[in-house]
């Protein structure tokens, strides 16, 4: 069985239920206690892919607060696959994606697989965004588009299974490389370029 | 026969004062299913008094000796604390004695006083603060923002509004800074839009902070409503950096010892220091600095595992920037955790690299066989069977006296990069985030040097011995050597400032 070990990092704003995912993925699981994120958490995962491949994820949960930006912006380099969560249960979590999107493609490579999750489907009673809004909007950002629900475990592996497939095909067609079937280390403490540093410091003189 | 039935009866009556004491001592604040569920959690693991686990002690086996023994010893330990320590805290506390004293754990009972105490009030907040902020936002305090008010910052039109001017000073109180912020926070038109998200944040994370005690999860919840008001009352006096993530921890291990207005002064003094700051407005730089001395502090005393941890790669903001920023309150069972606050509120940041070091110490065979999926997991999920006592003693294991000269040094250069910061900018303590982004950080990078601390072999190390905090002072041109400042050689901020 061809193997692969793909960084998958777990994004979007607050309270969108990006943990609770990644325990009903992982652990299967799901708790309605559930501590808030702070800054970054880990967990992997082994996953068998339509019986062809075995896929090693290497996932990052990242706080949704905006001042923990500096740090998750840091967990994209290297990753293939992105998971943008919203609720479909909260018109506000949805509205600015676009912002998250542009920020997912500023800090990872160009051919990361980024897939828009609608979460809590569970609530549809409370569904505030409409399943075509999700569509539309994956449509337009050329992104692939599932509605989950962690709770009762609806579409959760079939997520992960739709990024990691997309993940292998660009991989078979040559538009992504993986390097050593491992995923590139996240670096925190990068140096900066003299010349940056240099721009840097003159525009700080301004 | 009568003697004894009598020293008996008396015995039995001092522990069930010391119990009913004990009970008594539970913060007032909760209602009473929350106490209920409180002493449950502090009996699975006694804190500080172990000696009260009688009853599981068969009778005939009771020395009462031995419990009246206890019970003076554990009075005697309260009075020094209160008749000796706490009237001389500032210069008490730096001595052996005294963390001593600290690391066996403070008694329950006199806690809430000595955090206090210890913790001090220098930024003069009064009850009038804490009054006016509460008229002020009057309902917006206790209800619900269920929604997120404000978008996040993240495109270039949030930015150009930075420029607008429409502050409201009033939010600020005037005898906590001397002049308003000069934009409103990052991404926000106005400072009460991010006074607002700040709640909003607030509000959702109010049930998940100790979400599996369940203390947080009813609205109703008079716990609940204080930590609110305190995380508030917070966010109004310092509105530029506002609530962070993690904050709501901090914030409920002091109420859980205290009332609310001494949680609340507690909570603004506990956060009023560069360290805590430098977390909480995630200033990488800074932050880098203090990862890279906890890097030598573990290469010293764990040369093995610091090497395996290069080798793998694993940094140690995988795991440092969640244990320090809840100090450890989402990473060790609470009575585990309480104790190592005792140590950090007396002994102070130092004590969270110590921590983190004797954390590291205790599970050492693990990971030091451990892959890097395997370091990251276990770091990330720590067992929740850690008892105290055994942290502890695996802090002994760590030689405090280096940690302490290195953590003196990052310090003094991170204040030398402060002062250079403040010739431009007025100190102020609430708003001292509003930092320019180009001054010139010094860094304190391990990676540059060799990595070899000394010839000892620090892998045994005896345990610290308070009064000869200066036996390394020998090694410090040792230390210094490894020390390479230059400016700028660590940058990583988000390139979404510029």
């Amino acid at each position: 069985m061809e193997e692969f070990h793909f960084k998958c990092i777990v994004t979007g704003p607050p309270c969108v239920g990006k943990s609770s995912l990644l325990l009903q993925f992982c652990e299967k699981e799901f708790s309605a206690e559930l501590d808030t994120t702070v800054g970054v958490e880990f967990q992997s995962k082994t996953m068998e892919l339509d019986s062809t491949y075995k896929i090693k994820l290497e996932i990052w949960d990242t706080a949704g607060q905006e001042s923990f930006r500096s740090i998750t912006n840091n967990y994209y380099r290297g990753a293939h696959i992105a998971l943008l969560v919203y609720d479909i249960t909260n018109r506000q979590s949805f509205q600015y994606l676009g912002s998250w999107l542009e920020e997912i493609s500023q800090m990872s490579g160009e051919n990361i697989v980024t897939l828009l999750i609608g979460n809590k489907s569970d609530h549809n009673d409370r569904r505030v965004v409409k399943v075509e809004e999700g569509e539309r909007f994956a449509r337009e950002n050329n992104i692939l588009f599932i509605e989950t629900s962690a709770k009762d475990n609806t579409n959760v592996e079939k997520a992960f299974e739709d990024a990691t497939r997309q993940v292998v095909k660009l991989i078979k067609e040559g538009k992504m490389v993986v390097v050593n079937k491992k995923p590139q280390t996240v670096s925190l403490n990068q140096k900066e370029d003299p010349k940056q540093q240099q721009q840097q410091k003159k525009s700080g003189c301004c | 026969m009568v003697q004894n039935l009598k020293e008996t009866q008396l015995t039995m009556d001092n522990v069930l004062l010391s119990i009913d004491k004990l009970t008594k001592l539970l913060p007032e604040n909760l209602q009473q299913e929350e106490a209920i569920e409180f002493s449950e959690t502090l009996k699975k693991s006694p804190i500080s008094t172990p000696s009260f686990t009688y009853s599981h002690t068969p009778e005939s086996n009771l020395s009462l000796k031995s419990i009246t023994n206890m019970i003076q010893r554990v009075s005697d330990k309260k009075a020094v604390w209160i008749d000796d320590i706490l009237p001389k805290m500032s210069t008490m506390r730096h001595t052996g004695k005294v963390k001593e004293l600290t690391r066996r754990g403070i008694d329950k009972d006199i806690r809430g006083l000595v955090w206090q105490t210890a913790l001090d009030n220098q930024l003069n907040i009064e009850p009038s603060l804490y009054q006016s902020f509460l008229e002020k936002w009057g309902d917006k305090i206790e209800t619900n923002i269920s929604l997120i008010d404000s978008p996040p910052s993240t495109n270039s039109s949030t930015s150009s509004s930075l420029n607008s001017s429409s502050i409201i000073s009033s939010s600020l109180p005037s005898n906590a800074t001397q002049s308003p912020p000069p934009s409103p926070p990052n991404g926000f038109n106005t400072t009460e839009e991010a006074i607002l998200y700040s709640f909003s944040m607030i509000d959702i994370d109010l049930p998940r902070t100790f979400a599996s005690f369940s203390l947080l999860n009813h609205e109703s919840s008079q716990f609940r409503k204080q930590l609110q008001r305190i995380l508030k009352g917070y966010v109004n006096l310092s509105p530029t950096l506002g609530y962070v993530q993690g904050m709501s921890y901090l914030a409920a291990m002091l109420l859980l010892h205290m009332d609310e207005y001494q949680s609340f002064v507690c909570f603004c003094n506990l956060l009023n220091n560069r360290f805590l700051q430098s977390l909480y407005q995630l200033k990488m730089k800074e932050v880098d600095n203090y990862m890279n001395a906890f890097e030598m502090m573990l290469q010293f005393n764990m040369p093995k595992l610091a090497e395996h941890f290069k080798e793998l790669q694993m940094l140690p903001h995988h795991y440092l920037i969640q244990w320090w920023m809840t100090v450890f309150c989402q990473s060790l069972p609470l009575p585990v955790c309480i104790r190592v606050w005792d140590c950090f509120i007396i002994e102070g940041n130092l004590f969270l690299f110590v921590t983190a070091l004797g954390i590291l110490f205790h599970y050492k065979k693990q990971l030091e066989e451990g892959s890097l999926e395997f370091c990251k997991n276990f770091l990330a999920n720590l067992p929740n069977d850690l008892d105290a006592d055994s942290l502890f003693r695996s802090i002994d294991n760590i030689n405090i006296s280096y940690c302490s000269q290195i953590y003196k040094e990052i310090e003094r250069v991170l204040a030398d990069d402060m002062e250079l910061q403040s010739i431009e900018q007025e100190p102020n303590n609430f708003n001292s985030n509003s930092t320019n982004n180009n001054s010139n950080y010094h860094s304190f990078d391990l990676r540059h040097t060799t990595n070899s601390p000394n010839n000892q072999s620090p892998e045994v190390l005896s345990s610290y011995d308070y009064e000869e905090e200066e036996e390394y002072s020998q090694h410090s041109d040792n230390i210094n050597d490894q020390l390479r400042f230059s400016a700028n050689s660590i940058v990583n901020l988000s390139p979404r400032n510029h």
